[in-house]
């Protein structure tokens, strides 16, 4: 896991929505992550460029798109950083019933969908997704 | 005082006399949750003095997305339409919070006004009321970030129902506030770790009602202060 110089793990928030990212930020900075940030997936992809992105997880979460193109973005972020398939992606859904809502679901590798109905589900992914002592976050090459 | 009277504060303003006038057409009804009582461009059936329901005003876009714009409970009615005159809906009118209410057909409202008194006067003074509730609510999703907006529904939600324990999903609030639900989410999950309030799946406790006024914006006092003074 990369870690910051102060023990910190990385995400790597990709927030389009400018009243919520702040929200989001905060809570995760509360929480003991260090947080980068990117508001569109253009802007993502420009901080990925050249392999000098660091971060240990990929936390996507898009306006009126569907989670595929959520999914799609952050596979893309993740290339482009050259980092391996184990660094975990989180899609945050918006759009959803409660046929799914309060699961966590894998589409592959370690990438998740996550379907919240309450305020600490996502925390709790991330806590379980960031463990550390193995190599499940990866620098990039 | 009749039960009607007691629970709805615009009815228990009327004079005896006046409220007698109007008694007959009132009849009791229950109000479901998410029930659409009118909606534009439809004629206006019935107007609602709401007892322990609530009922919520949402402007919509044609593509049907839209927020709440203004909220009534017991201190008010859902149809100032039909009192200015008007008979169809200019907004839509929702069940927020099931419960009860009385409601009375619009052409024996607009009787009870003509014939004199201080009917009319108190049923404009909450018009007024309303309009200032809406000015402000279109000021504050401005100039208001979510957190305090989501505070200030809160308390505004929590005057009317009466209880401090109450069953709200992040999509029903964030359909309300016109945000998204990951920013509901968010803001709930700060107002629980700051002592405000207890949210777990669905169910919400208010758990220090003053510190979740002082994190409300002033929108919120403005608002109740001009309700407040309808009943002075």
């Amino acid at each position: 896991m990369s870690r910051d110089s102060a023990g910190q793990p990385r995400i790597f928030l990709i927030e389009e929505d400018d009243e919520t990212r702040p929200v989001i930020r905060q809570n995760l900075k509360r929480a003991g992550y260090k947080v980068l940030l990117a508001v569109d997936e253009e802007d993502a992809l420009d901080r990925a460029d050249g392999g000098c992105l660091v971060v240990d997880l990929i936390l996507v979460n898009l306006v009126e798109k569907s989670t595929d193109e959520a999914l799609r973005v952050g596979r893309a972020v993740r290339e482009r950083a050259r980092f391996d398939g184990a660094t975990p992606l989180v899609v945050r859904a918006e759009d959803y019933g409660p046929d799914v809502e309060g699961t966590d679901v894998n589409v592959g590798g370690n990438d998740w969908i996550t379907y919240p109905d309450d305020s600490d589900q996502l925390g709790r992914l991330l806590r379980r997704l960031l463990k550390g002592g193995d190599a499940d976050g990866h620098h990039a090459a | 005082m009749t039960p009607n009277q007691a629970q709805n504060r615009l009815l228990a303003a009327l004079p005896p006399a006046e409220y007698d006038r109007l008694a007959p057409h009132l009849a009791p009804v229950k109000l479901d949750l998410g029930g659409i009582l009118y909606e534009p461009p439809d004629p206006i059936p019935y107007v609602y003095f709401p007892t322990n329901s609530i009922i919520s005003f949402l402007a919509e876009l044609p593509d049907g997305s839209g927020a709440e714009i203004g909220l009534v409970g017991y201190e008010g009615l859902a149809g100032v339409e039909v009192i200015l005159g008007v008979e169809r809906a200019s907004k839509v009118a929702t069940v927020q919070a099931a419960g009860d209410a009385v409601r009375v057909r619009p052409d024996k409202l607009r009787a009870a006004c003509q014939q004199g008194g201080v009917t009319q006067q108190h049923l404009l003074r909450f018009t007024h009321a309303l309009m200032v509730q809406i000015s402000v609510s279109v000021l504050c999703v401005i100039r208001h970030n979510i957190d305090r907006r989501l505070a200030r529904w809160l308390c505004m939600y929590h005057d009317r129902l009466g209880r401090d324990e109450f069953l709200l999903t992040h999509e029903f609030m964030a359909n309300m506030l016109g945000i998204r639900r990951a920013g509901v989410s968010e803001v709930a999950k700060q107002l629980q770790l700051a002592g405000l309030v207890d949210y777990e799946r669905g169910h919400f406790r208010i758990l220090d009602r003053p510190g979740l006024e002082r994190q409300a914006c002033e929108c919120y006092r403005t608002v109740k202060e001009e309700f407040d003074a309808l009943y002075v």
